[in-house]
């Protein structure tokens, strides 16, 4: 199997099956880090292909500094922050005050047992401030190390620690029910 | 023994991404011998990130298709494509503009106001009007 630089080599020089080895082979780890920042499927899967379609129009300025995976990863993230932005100018311009109702996952009336797990993270995720839940999808659901995790997000060590802290903290707090 | 939960909760958080010194190990190491509710918060910690990381597991849908279809697609459609409602909206303020320009210049919005039909010397609107 090739290597990423020999994919990305022939990428480069117009070579389409090379192109889609590369989206195949890190689709499931953008989609992952999409659908833990955005927790909506639909969403996740437009921004997914986005990640990859403007990595494609990048990819003579990818200089190979970071992994692949890091810059698709970064890639990813920026992305998923501008869509929740563009989420809330939407909500806020459709005057809908109230809090989408999808995200209310402490109904008291709502067992655990009633409740899929997976869907009640996946709200759970979207109550976050966007800082901590990146650090949460990046450490927790794609597996990157505190470091990685830091060089990413282009933030210092300590302040990956102590958000990933808070995070899990606050993520607790609200999870206690189905924990 | 008096456990400070607050710290021990704090030092069980970064145990699980990090090693802690030597004494904080074996401060954190006792308070969970001690505490059944701290137990009980490694315990739900635990199961937290087994959840998180089971999000990285939901399989992804197949895009590699509809990416290469979107990257091949020509630029020019593309980014047409991409400005269309921005130029539509111009266009539309444009209009309203025009619109306000004619109607505060002429006082009316009649077809002889927009056409400047009014503003003709009866002879040429006659010849305008014949032709």
């Amino acid at each position: 199997m090739e290597d990423d630089q020999q994919l990305l080599a022939k990428a480069r020089q117009g070579d389409e099956h090379s192109f889609r080895c590369i989206v195949q082979k890190y689709e499931q780890a953008v989609y992952a880090t999409t659908i833990g920042m955005l927790g909506n499927t639909a969403d996740a899967e437009d921004i997914t292909q986005e990640v990859f379609i403007r990595f494609h129009r990048s990819l003579h300025q990818f200089k190979g500094e970071a992994s692949l995976g890091t810059y698709l990863t970064r890639i990813a993230i920026n992305l998923s922050i501008n869509e929740q932005k563009k989420r809330k100018r939407r909500r806020w311009m459709s005057i809908q005050r109230t809090e989408s109702p999808d995200l209310q996952i402490s109904d008291p009336t709502q067992s655990p047992e009633r409740s899929d797990l997976q869907d009640a993270l996946k709200k759970a995720l979207q109550i976050l401030e966007p800082d901590f839940r990146s650090v949460l999808v990046l450490r927790l659901v794609d597996g990157y190390s505190v470091q990685e995790t830091a060089e990413i997000l282009q933030l210092p060590m300590g302040t990956v620690a102590s958000r990933l802290a808070r995070a899990q903290k606050k993520l607790q707090e609200i999870l206690k029910q189905w924990l | 023994m008096a456990i400070d939960y607050d710290k021990m909760k704090d030092l069980l958080i970064r145990s699980l991404d990090g090693p802690l010194d030597t004494a904080e190990a074996k401060d954190l190491a006792v308070a969970l011998q001690l505490s059944s509710e701290l137990r009980e918060e490694k315990r739900q910690l635990l199961a937290m990130r087994e959840l998180l990381k089971g999000m990285g597991n939901i399989p992804a849908p197949n895009i590699a298709d509809a990416v290469i279809e979107e990257v091949q697609s020509p630029l020019l459609s593309r980014q047409l494509s991409h400005m269309l409602p921005r130029v539509a909206a111009a266009c539309i303020l444009l209009l309203i503009g025009g619109i306000l320009g004619i109607y505060f210049s002429e006082g009316s919005l009649s077809v002889e106001a927009i056409t400047g039909v009014n503003e003709l010397p009866p002879e040429d609107v006659y010849t305008y009007l014949n032709y």
